[in-house]
């Protein structure tokens, strides 16, 4: 399990090296001082996990997150923040009071080597494909949207809409906005989960409930929980393409 | 009831108030006669009369004062009170003249040369004159007693606002940042394997801070140099954090060392300057306190970070600044100013202006 640490303090970095050297399998690949520089890491190092510090000058590791096409597994470290870390209302997630207890730790790092170890089968495939960094319905992104923070895996997306020069999309009940523009997201997208209905909107095909013809040879289509969405002449061909195959 | 020094220096007032009050009515009644009726001698009759009418009006006011703490009219509401003493009074100024006029009739017996004893005419003049000057009685003594409660709620109502000053002070006291503590014990226990010198070191600095926030409550003062000392614990300890990111430095006349501040105001000054000016930005920056005696009796501290100056947005933000000008507004009142601002000589400088008064002891 590599291991990214995002902290400004050296000291605090320091200590947590320390606390990892207990666990054999959790590799310190490398530590960055602010967002800025995690941000310049990450492509190259591709840490599994990230121990991120919330408070860094510039950038905090929220707004790091946020930036992120794909958020890796987090563990946040942080002093006193516990009201920051109640905005995540939707999702269980780990987070460290610094000085870190041990057991703490331990139970982190386990919880992220759970959520590591896929179910069905050990992904990594490294460049071996075209575009290896095409976003699966594995991976999750990290939203905020005011104060509320959420890890959405894109399997739960059903829907993105433009807004703007945002993207809104739907999962549960929520739809926050985040700050890339639909045309990005349609190139990280995995098409064969992803596509792309008309101009405005990207569906989830997972969360297909009913598909009826609908005028001059369109298609219409009914998400589970979620809005119904034309879908435009071009993409309905492309689209009975897609589900003859 | 409890027989307090004030108590019985009331009544000691009040019996020679009652005393000295009643003879000078007496001996006005003389006067008026001698200077308006000067075909009435003014012999021992008349002057026995006097006496006993100022006797028995003494005691009639003593009766219905009696009357009044029995009745417990004090706390009546003013209608209330107003009717009852229409009635008391008249009971009163009939039963005196009675009495009087038996005394006179029986006991002083003045001869015909005087008019005699009163006719009932005369005789109803008298009870409404009483009347009268019982009515001026009751309003001395419901003024005194007014004025008196008057100023009782005042006493109350000072007291009042100095327990709730103090509460005030209480919570607008700066408060050591949990966020920094935790940092700094985080950082403390790094550094216990890399340099157990300096960690420990640290300790004693944290200690210090910690004491000092917690032992003062927020009305008492410390000399300037006692809390330069506490700001330098803070500064080795943000250092710690910070470390190469963090320069500073401290330029205090030495004459201004004893002056007297609220403690945990320039610790907050540097807290404010490292928390938005040296730790958002990622190259760090400078702190520099200097401390004066300035003309006018007053203490001037400058404290200037690098950085540009935000001002807080509308909201959660700036409770810090804020709860420490209302602290010198309760302790100095508009002599003592607190400002922040761009430094208008350097640029890329914030700096906050800390005056206040020196008292002269």
């Amino acid at each position: 399990m590599d291991i990214l640490i995002v902290d400004d303090s050296r000291l605090a970095r320091t200590e947590l090296r320390h606390l990892l050297h207990a666990y054999p399998h959790a590799t310190v690949v490398g530590e960055a001082r602010h967002a800025a520089e995690a941000r310049q890491l990450l492509p190259t190092l591709r840490p599994d996990v990230l121990l991120l510090d919330i408070h860094m000058p510039g950038e905090t590791g929220f707004d790091l997150l946020a930036s992120l096409d794909t958020a890796p597994h987090v563990i946040f470290t942080t002093a006193y923040d516990e009201y920051a870390l109640r905005a995540f209302e939707v999702n269980a997630l780990d987070y460290l009071l610094k000085p870190v207890q041990e057991h703490r730790l331990a139970a982190a790092l386990a919880k992220a080597h759970a959520a590591l170890t896929p179910p069905d089968k050990p992904e990594p495939e490294p460049a071996s494909e075209p575009t290896p960094t095409l976003l699966t319905e594995h991976d999750q992104v990290f939203v905020k949207d005011g104060e509320r923070c959420w890890f959405v895996r894109l399997a739960d997306i059903r829907l993105f809409e433009i807004n703007g020069s945002y993207t809104q999309i739907y999962f549960d009940q929520h739809r926050p906005l985040i700050p890339r523009t639909l045309q990005h997201l349609e190139q990280r997208l995995d098409p064969r989960v992803f596509f792309r209905a008309n101009r405005q909107q990207i569906i989830n095909l997972q969360w297909i409930a009913d598909i009826e013809p609908w005028f001059s040879n369109t298609l219409k289509i009914r998400l589970r929980e979620g809005p119904e969405v034309e879908v435009s002449r071009q993409q309905s061909i492309k689209f009975r393409e897609l589900m003859s195959l | 009831m409890p027989d307090s020094p004030v108590i019985a220096r009331r009544q000691r007032w009040y019996w020679i108030l009652q005393v000295v009050g009643w003879l000078f009515y007496a001996g006005l009644g003389l006067l008026l006669i001698r200077l308006f009726a000067m075909q009435i001698v003014i012999g021992w009759h008349l002057v026995a009369i006097q006496l006993a009418m100022a006797l028995v009006l003494l005691l009639t006011s003593h009766a219905l004062r009696a009357w009044i703490h029995w009745q417990q009219w004090k706390q009546l509401s003013f209608g209330a009170l107003l009717w009852r003493l229409i009635v008391a009074n008249g009971v009163a100024a009939v039963l005196s003249q009675a009495v009087l006029g038996t005394i006179i009739a029986f006991l002083i017996r003045p001869p015909a040369s005087m008019g005699g004893l009163a006719g009932s005419a005369q005789f109803v003049g008298y009870i409404l004159n009483t009347y009268v000057v019982l009515w001026l009685w009751t309003a001395c003594y419901f003024g005194v007693y007014y004025l008196r409660r008057y100023q009782q709620a005042e006493v109350d109502r000072w007291k009042l606002q100095a327990a709730a000053r103090e509460a005030e002070m209480r919570t607008l006291k700066a408060q050591i940042n949990p966020h920094f503590l935790f940092n700094g014990l985080n950082n403390i226990r790094a550094l216990v394997m890399e340099d157990p010198a300096r960690a420990r070191a640290m300790m004693t600095h944290l200690s210090d801070l910690l004491r000092y926030s917690i032992q003062l409550n927020g009305t008492e003062q410390v000399p300037l140099a006692r809390e330069l000392e506490i700001v330098e614990h803070y500064l080795q300890l943000e250092a710690m954090q910070l470390e190469e990111r963090l320069r500073y430095t401290l330029d205090v006349d030495p004459a201004a060392l004893t002056v007297p501040i609220p403690p945990m105001t320039l610790q907050l000054l540097v807290e404010n300057a490292i928390k938005h000016g040296i730790a958002p930005r990622p190259e760090g920056g400078c702190v520099a306190l200097t401390a004066q005696l300035a003309a006018g009796a007053q203490l001037h501290v400058a404290v200037r970070n690098t950085g540009h100056y935000h001002p807080p947005a509308t909201g959660h933000s700036g409770v810090g600044l804020r709860n420490a000008r209302e602290r010198l507004a309760l302790l100095f009142g508009p002599t003592a100013t607190l400002t922040l601002t761009d430094d208008p000589n350097t640029p890329n400088q914030v700096v906050a202006h800390l005056r206040l008064p020196v008292a002269s002891s």
